[in-house]
């Protein structure tokens, strides 16, 4: 009994004079993951992922009401989407933009509807717009909410960031391009802030944004 | 080969005869040729309905106060004469029909010629959200949570999305499972709702015709960037942008020449006589009046294929509000019904112009079930499981009685499948078999709902 006490005094002496390094934590990924991320394909030549390779749960849903609620004005600066008397359009199009009242409705409805697109077109182009205006009265650059980069590419990464979650290197052209010809698309028949307003818009209705 | 085919093919051998009458059924009301001009509208009486005032009355000089005991049958008059004084009671009949309706249907008589009522649906439930669905539907709801898609989805998911607004629906519910995301329902809870969503503004800022016109370029190309093998795979993406694309067709678009949105912004002066014919002020586009003149002129111009809208809501008169209020509220969802039949009897169809609208276009009205036949003690009406629909139009027979309920307790009567008559032997009408009916009779594909149709109900 007593050598067994001894040797176990031992090992935990032991195990005190050298101890294992701390494990050290993982640098978090600067960007989600979800559904963006690429598909590890067996055949690199395959062009489209076969179904049993794509991880399960990450079926995508449409946000739902409740969501875009909160999370428009945490992105822009609390501006919110509202009619001319200062009502919340979410509330006023409650029923039909599909929200349960558990009332009469008890399932919220997730269906990427047209009529859910008019309505979101409708906000991106209000909130946008108030976005802009609120922008172009913010001298630093730090502060403004759309308008951040000077540079157009460098602008569209911060966007892309912000809306999309995608965090997009500088080096890779090809995330922003689509973005970038709609700026110069629209910017060479109208102007620069009309530009900003058609990508904030296409960035806010567009599946990246409105589906998690 | 699919359980109902083999089925199906079992029937038609020799062993056939001795599977029985309900197999050979299903076999003799397989779907016809699909009907791609017709056109269906889902007319809801929110609440639960008194069919005593409607669709299934009693007289009251044989089924009197004095009789109730022995009848559990009570249809009350004398209350809804002292609580609403003026309504018009009396049972409504017409030359050659064979049936007569209660006094909250008096403006259907006109149209008697193109209707067929449906008495004694057996419903299973007394939720309302439970029947509500099992109506919508045509399957019963698992839980409160609806089974299926609503038998509008699955009429545009068959004949296919050949209008703007193929399945329209207005302060009502709609489902869609596992049928294409085109047939899913542009689903507005008014008609104010459906006008802001065909037209920009009021409170969507305008927008310069640059940006919409390079933006609707943007969505209409596939963005390359995110993996679409990976995110695609249950067809969210593709949703999400063809629906931006189709939002934007749907304000820029038109219906006979006219903006999509001035077609339903009853405000407008140009709106007059439909205001004035379905009774609801210039201003509000609330009214249930203003749904059916929205049903109307989606058909009218070709917008949609199926219509669901709310006709009557408040019937849910569990005390005295049941004399006071429910006669009136019932009355006012079936003189828009009227309104709406009359005009498709004298509209021509614009797919089919030799045929007016009523001949191109079913119409189906129903609630989630029915009031108790006897008052509660608060002078109410309490959830009573049986149930009645009215079908007019096309692919149903005209001026028909189908089904009964029994002189006691009005309880759901068996009916012979073939006649629609009662026979003891027979079967109890669900809405489900009623819904499969409507569904066949423009050759469409009953599978789903496990039913060929009832006979009776073919034309």
């Amino acid at each position: 009994m007593r050598i067994a006490s001894l040797l176990i005094l031992a090992v935990g002496c032991t195990a005190m004079e050298a101890p294992t390094p701390p494990v050290q934590p993982a640098q978090p990924d600067p960007h989600f993951g979800d559904h963006w991320s690429q598909v590890e394909r067996e055949d690199p030549e395959q062009t489209w992922a076969h179904p049993d390779q794509v991880p399960m749960g990450q079926m995508p849903r449409r946000l739902e009401v409740e969501h875009l609620r909160r999370s428009i004005p945490l992105l822009f600066g609390g501006i919110q989407w509202e009619d001319r008397n200062e009502r919340s359009m979410w509330d006023v199009l409650s029923r039909t933009l599909g929200e349960a009242d558990y009332l009469e409705v008890t399932e919220s409805n997730a269906d990427p509807s047209p009529l859910f697109a008019k309505f979101m077109d409708d906000m991106a182009a209000q909130v946008c717009g108030k976005a802009l205006d609120r922008d172009a009265h913010t001298a630093e650059a730090n502060e403004r909410l759309i308008l951040r980069h000077p540079d157009v590419k460098s602008n569209l990464r911060f966007l892309r960031l912000k809306l999309h979650g995608i965090a997009v290197a500088p080096d890779n052209n090809e995330a922003v391009d689509a973005y970038y010809q709609l700026h110069q698309t629209i910017q060479a028949q109208a102007s620069s802030g009309q530009a900003w307003l058609g990508v904030c818009m296409a960035m806010l209705t567009a599946p990246e944004f409105m589906t998690y | 080969m699919k359980r109902r085919d083999f089925l199906k093919t079992l029937s038609a051998g020799s062993l056939g005869m001795m599977l029985g009458n309900g197999l050979s059924m299903r076999l003799a009301h397989a779907a016809g040729p699909l009907d791609p001009t017709r056109k269906f509208v889902f007319v809801y009486f929110s609440g639960a309905w008194d069919i005593l005032l409607g669709l299934d009355p009693r007289d009251p000089d044989n089924f009197t106060e004095e009789r109730v005991e022995e009848t559990g049958i009570q249809p009350a008059w004398h209350l809804v004469e002292s609580e609403n004084p003026g309504f018009p009671l009396g049972l409504v009949g017409a030359a050659g029909t064979p049936y007569v309706v209660g006094p909250a249907m008096a403006s259907m008589a006109a149209h008697f010629d193109v209707c067929s009522v449906v008495r004694g649906i057996a419903m299973d439930t007394v939720t309302h959200e439970v029947g509500r669905r099992y109506f919508i539907t045509g399957m019963m709801p698992r839980g409160l949570s609806a089974a299926g898609s609503s038998i509008g989805t699955r009429v545009v998911a068959q004949q296919g999305d050949r209008t703007a607004i193929p399945n329209l629906v207005c302060s009502s519910e709609s489902y869609n499972e596992g049928l294409p995301t085109f047939a899913n329902a542009l689903s507005v809870g008014s008609v104010t709702d459906l006008v802001s969503t065909l037209e920009d503004g009021p409170n969507a800022p305008a927008v310069d015709s640059a940006v919409r016109q390079a933006l609707s370029q943007f969505r209409r190309e596939q963005n390359a960037f995110c993996d679409p093998s990976q995110f695609n795979r249950f067809g969210m993406l593709e949703s999400v942008r063809s629906t931006a694309v189709k939002a934007r067709d749907l304000v820029e678009g038109s219906g006979q020449g006219l903006a999509m949105g001035d077609l339903f912004n009853f405000r407008l002066s140009e709106h007059d006589d439909l205001r004035a014919r379905y009774e609801f002020p210039r201003y509000d586009l609330d009214h249930e009046g203003a749904r059916m003149a929205m049903a109307f002129q989606a058909l009218k111009y070709g917008v949609s294929q199926s219509v669901s809208l709310t006709a009557a809501s408040g019937l849910d008169t569990h005390d005295d509000n049941w004399a006071s209020d429910h006669p009136d509220r019932q009355q006012g969802g079936w003189n828009r019904v009227a309104t709406l039949l009359g005009d498709l009897k004298t509209t021509p169809d614009p797919d089919v112009p030799s045929k007016n609208l009523i001949d191109t276009t079913t119409v189906v009205c129903f609630s989630e079930f029915s009031r108790t036949p006897k008052l509660n003690n608060r002078d109410g009406r309490d959830h009573a499981i049986v149930n009645a629909c009215l079908l007019a139009g096309a692919g149903v027979p005209h001026n028909k009685l189908f089904g009964s309920t029994s002189e006691i307790g009005m309880n759901a009567m068996p009916v012979d499948p073939n006649t629609g008559q009662f026979s003891m032997s027979g079967m109890t009408i669900t809405p489900n078999n009623v819904l499969a009916s409507v569904l066949a009779s423009a050759g469409l594909d009953t599978d789903k709902l496990r039913h060929d149709g009832l006979p009776f109900l073919r034309v």
